[in-house]
């Protein structure tokens, strides 16, 4: 953990107000974008985010100040997301095929010319980046956002999802496939 | 806007060419590119203070309004007036400090103890006691100008209590209590 991070969990643990709320700004985004692309749904995410730093605030005497607290606070908004999708059934796409199997990346168009409606592509295509990732299933979306978004090793998303090392890769290759092939379908892979 | 709409889109080729050929380190630092432009979703502005309210936090206020600054300053002035009043009437203070004398209060103690201890007929010496202390409070009464500044000091004590029941009440209107 880092030094100012350490600093404001010893002052919040002592009472400090404004080490809690600077706890709240400094997190509120990360554990935000991690919960949003699982439920996809703004205020749910908001709901949720909130209820992740009470619970952090109330069970911080039980933190354990070696570990990183950023990912201390992913677990539990693994955790509390996990246990809100579990009491609500999302709409989900299938991402396979009816064989189980994806469908493969080789039969994707070569490149073309470039035309103005793929310039125009270009400024859609981090809209449709956001979208796709947002349809993938929870646990994917929140494995890429942990893994590509925050940087963390696979031991650090391991401990904050409570999944096996190789579990973590399998999903990770998984999910890195699936979002390519949802784009894929949706025209925006370089020919289409 | 449109640099930077280009420079997506080649990542983005570079990611999806990766995936083909099963390039995976070249994938990840691809996608990791990626996501390092893409806007990070961002809860509304009032997250923050809705979740420290919840945890029953005050940050941020605090702020001392002028009812609350004047509600001071009155008690203060009520306060320096009431000392003020105890200086200017030395005729209560007077009498009863210069009839201290350490010497005798040990004395009293020491007699009121052995009478007490010995026999209760010493009881007799306590009530001498206490008479001539309440000859000299009468004495002191007797004087117009100690009653006026004793009524001075009785009226600013109820004035300055007064006071900080309000301030008190207006502190807990305002949530700072």
């Amino acid at each position: 953990m880092t030094t100012r991070d350490k600093q404001r969990v010893r002052a919040a643990l002592a009472g400090s107000e404004s080490a809690c709320a600077e706890i709240v700004r400094r997190y509120q985004r990360p554990v935000f974008s991690i919960v949003v692309r699982m439920v996809r749904d703004r205020g749910i995410a908001e709901d949720l985010t909130q209820e992740t730093f009470i619970k952090a605030f109330r069970a911080l005497h039980t933190f354990d100040q070696e570990k990183k607290l950023s990912s201390w606070l992913f677990s539990i908004a693994h955790n509390t997301t996990i246990d809100h999708l579990r009491r609500k059934t999302l709409p989900t796409v299938p991402l396979e095929t009816a064989d189980g199997e994806l469908d493969p990346l080789s039969s994707v168009p070569a490149a073309a010319a470039e035309t103005p409606e793929r310039v125009a592509m270009g400024r859609d295509l981090r809209r449709v980046f956001e979208e796709e990732l947002q349809c993938l299933r929870p646990e994917y979306a929140e494995i890429l956002v942990l893994r590509f978004q925050e940087n963390l090793a696979y031991e650090e998303i391991a401990e904050i999802t409570g999944l096996p090392m190789g579990t973590v890769k399998t999903h990770l290759f998984r999910a890195r496939r699936a979002l390519a092939e949802r784009l894929a379908r949706r025209g925006m892979a370089p020919g289409d | 806007m449109h640099r930077m709409s280009r420079r997506f889109k080649m990542t983005f080729s570079a990611w999806i060419a990766a995936e083909r050929r099963g390039d995976v380190d070249q994938a990840e630092r691809s996608l990791r590119r990626l996501f390092s432009v893409l806007p990070t979703p961002a809860p509304g502005s009032d997250l923050v203070m809705a979740t420290l309210e919840q945890l029953g936090v005050r940050v941020g206020r605090g702020v001392r309004t002028v009812p609350g600054r004047l509600f001071k300053l009155l008690v203060s002035a009520c306060l320096a007036i009431a000392g003020a009043a105890l200086l200017l009437a030395p005729s209560v203070v007077g009498p009863p400090l210069r009839a201290i004398n350490p010497a005798w209060v040990v004395e009293l103690w020491t007699s009121a103890l052995i009478a007490v201890s010995q026999r209760l007929a010493g009881g007799m010496a306590v009530w001498r006691v206490m008479s001539d202390v309440g000859d000299m409070v009468a004495a002191a009464l007797a004087s117009p100008a100690t009653m006026a500044a004793l009524a001075i000091v009785l009226v600013m004590s109820l004035v300055t209590f007064r006071a900080l029941m309000e301030l008190v009440a207006f502190e807990r209107r305002t949530g700072n209590v």
